[in-house]
């Protein structure tokens, strides 16, 4: 992206007595950039975070935040402008839902009022009803809404820096997905620094900007998911990548939109529907399991917008490298602005021009009731 | 008062702890909810008064004693010492006992923590008669050997309670408020010490009621306490004497109880 860097760690070790958990590694992360840390149990994962934030000071090495570095910062100040949650989410068991969300804010001594109408922002942000959750106790809270709460509490102060040491570990793959969607559409809205931490490559896959790979405390390597898929820098990361699964997930990266055949919204061309919205592997998956060679796309009003078959998923050019970690930003600004150029003058195929300017606008904004929730961009 | 009680903080109504909203404020401050205390406190009051007129029923119990009714001292002003010599030593062993626990489970005193639970059981080990026995020559007699007595015994509770309270906080959670950016001390006030609280008080119950049954040997060495017509009855061979000390102790200890039993299960 651009060369601005928000999070930077030179060379940074940190040893425990004789073990080194982290060995000299080096990253740069950008404003805005969701970067996620997978590697196997122990490769020093939640050190690395816990150093960025100081609950763990690191032995050697630099971590700046903005150009500075951070033990030139006081702990608690720097810790009050990160926004820090975990697997376990560390609710405070003796406080409501609310004055979870709230202690942050507290801790900055913002007024009663700021607070109350922060934490109510939040709530809403995180499809938590303030009347059935914000008088609620932790122990009465389901996993899902506990992590929900947890990560309200991270963005309560509205810090530039998020980490989550993998927050969604412990939930049922369900609830995880729904909350990991919810990850990306706040992202999508808040433009966060944050820095991930999974085991979870499928999870990675799908919330990355950045995968960094570590193994033994170092980086093996780091790139966007399609970077990873396609060239894999050794037998380590081909197998935390699934394996002979790889294909499959290379294609769960690429929406069913960049790919389909427009068309009328009246064509009826197969049994089997598949979601715009969907990847080709799910496409891939359907076709499979209704045994046709092309369906029918249709919008998420169920409106039938195009037709995908097999040789378009097998002769798309440049399957990889154009689309990036953003393929359905990208394709949204470009068709949007060649339906605003060209407006009902186009009688052929206005139809369908038409069509897909609707199905973009709605893949831009997941849902119309966001633009009412609150601006967390001071 | 079984002794192996002060080491299992988790019996009384501890059990009440993972669910805080089992007992709001306002059942607080309910007369049902305290209906008990008041109970053993009347009772209390109406012993204290009714004692001297019940001569002819202790003649009854012991028919050899000269004079049946302890009148030495009004059983009132007993009592009000004995409560004095237990409060002032129940102070000092709460706040020594809560802030040494305190101290050594923060990282800087972390390297203390054997010493302090050790002194601690020692002073419980310690038999008080011997105490007494030990600080007379140098505190001479009356009322503060005894309270040095009752501060050492009642230390153990207290300090064992106060360390297991804050050893039990879920690391994680107390991993996030040092990650929120909370002070070590607004860690200690807001999370340790809440959530410690019950297990806390139960270490002060305990520590309490055994110091309120204990206090009356400092009537041996020239303390006022409700132990004065025990000791006269037991020189006198006056079991009414015995009785009567023995009751007021045994209702002042329960009435005192019965005021932590109402308090523990709401604390958060
Ligand atoms: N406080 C500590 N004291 C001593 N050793 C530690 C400490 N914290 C972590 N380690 C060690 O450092 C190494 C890296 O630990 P870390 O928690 O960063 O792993 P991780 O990648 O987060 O693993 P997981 O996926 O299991 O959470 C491990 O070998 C661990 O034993
Ligand atoms: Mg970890």
């Amino acid at each position: 992206m651009t060369d601005q860097v928000r999070i930077a760690l030179l060379n940074v070790s940190k040893r425990f007595g004789e073990d080194t958990a982290v060995d000299g590694l080096s990253l740069a992360i950008a404003p805005g950039e969701l970067c996620v840390l997978v590697g196997t149990s122990g490769c020093g994962k939640s050190t690395t975070l816990r150093m960025i934030n100081r609950l763990i000071e690191h032995s050697d090495g630099q971590i700046h935040i903005d150009g500075q570095p951070i033990r030139e910062i006081n702990e608690q100040a720097l810790r009050r402008r990160i926004g820090y949650a975990i697997q376990s989410t560390g609710l405070f068991p003796h406080w409501t839902v609310a004055r979870n969300i709230g202690l942050v804010p507290r801790l900055l001594k913002w007024p009663a009022e700021r607070i109350q109408k922060r934490t109510r922002e939040l709530m809403q942000l995180l499809g938590l009803s303030e009347t059935e959750f914000a008088g609620k106790y932790p122990h009465q809270l389901s996993g899902g809404q506990a992590q929900r709460v947890g990560v309200a509490r991270a963005l309560a102060a509205d810090p530039d820096i998020l980490l989550m040491d993998e927050p969604f570990g412990a939930l049922d793959p369900i609830t995880r997905e729904s909350l990991q969607d919810e990850l990306l559409r706040l992202q999508a809205r808040l433009h966060k620094t944050i820095v991930f931490v999974t085991h979870d490559m499928e999870e990675a896959m799908k919330l990355a900007d950045r995968i960094v790979v570590m193994d033994g405390g170092k980086v093996v390597q780091q790139g966007s998911p399609q970077d990873l898929l396609t060239a894999p820098e050794n037998a380590f990361v081909e197998s935390l990548l699934g394996g002979r699964d790889r294909g499959l997930k290379q294609a769960g990266l690429i929406p069913v939109r960049d790919v389909m055949h427009p068309t009328g919204a009246r064509r009826q061309t197969t049994a089997a529907a598949v979601s715009a919205d969907d990847d080709l592997r799910g496409a891939l998956s359907l076709m499979l399991l209704h045994r046709l060679s092309s369906l029918t796309v249709v919008d998420e009003r169920d409106r039938t917008v195009g037709t995908l078959g097999v040789d378009d998923i097998m002769h798309r050019k440049n399957l990889l490298p154009a689309a990036s970690a953003k393929p359905a930003n990208q394709s949204s600004n470009q068709s949007s602005n060649q339906a605003y150029n060209q407006p009902a003058s186009s009688s052929d195929d206005g139809d369908a021009v038409e069509d897909k300017a609707k199905v973009e606008d709605g893949a831009e904004q997941t849902s119309p009731s966001q633009d009412r929730g609150p601006r967390h961009e001071e | 008062m079984a002794p192996n009680k002060r080491h299992h903080p988790r019996t009384g109504g501890l059990g009440m702890r993972n669910d805080p909203a089992i007992l709001s404020d306002s059942d607080l401050l309910t007369w049902r909810h305290w209906s008990a205390p008041l109970g053993w406190f009347a009772a209390l009051g109406m012993l204290l008064v009714a004692m001297p007129h019940l001569g002819s029923l202790f003649a009854a119990l012991d028919p050899e004693a000269r004079e049946p009714i302890y009148r030495r001292d009004a059983f009132v002003d007993l009592l009000a010492n004995h409560l004095l010599l237990v409060a002032g030593a129940s102070s000092i062993a709460i706040l020594s006992g809560v802030s040494a626990a305190i101290m050594v489970t923060r990282p800087w005193g972390r390297d203390f923590l054997p010493l302090v639970s050790q002194l601690a059981s020692i002073g419980q080990t310690f038999p008080p008669v011997a105490v007494l026995a030990l600080a007379v020559p140098w505190l001479g007699f009356g009322g503060l050997p005894t309270v040095v007595a009752l501060v050492l015994y009642g230390l153990l509770p207290v300090v064992r309670n106060t360390l297991v309270g804050i050893g039990e906080v879920d690391p994680a959670t107390r991993e996030a408020a040092r990650g929120m950016g909370m002070s070590p001390r607004q860690v200690l006030w807001q999370l340790e010490l809440p959530l410690a609280a019950p297990v806390i008080l139960a270490g002060i119950r305990t520590s309490v009621t055994v110091g309120i049954a204990t206090a009356a040997i400092g009537s041996t060495i020239g303390a006022k306490t409700l132990g004065d017509p025990i000791i006269a009855g037991i020189i006198n061979g006056n079991t009414a004497y015995i009785l009567q000390g023995a009751i007021l102790i045994g209702v002042l200890a329960l009435s005192i109880d019965s005021v932590f039993a109402r308090l523990l299960p709401s604390r958060r």
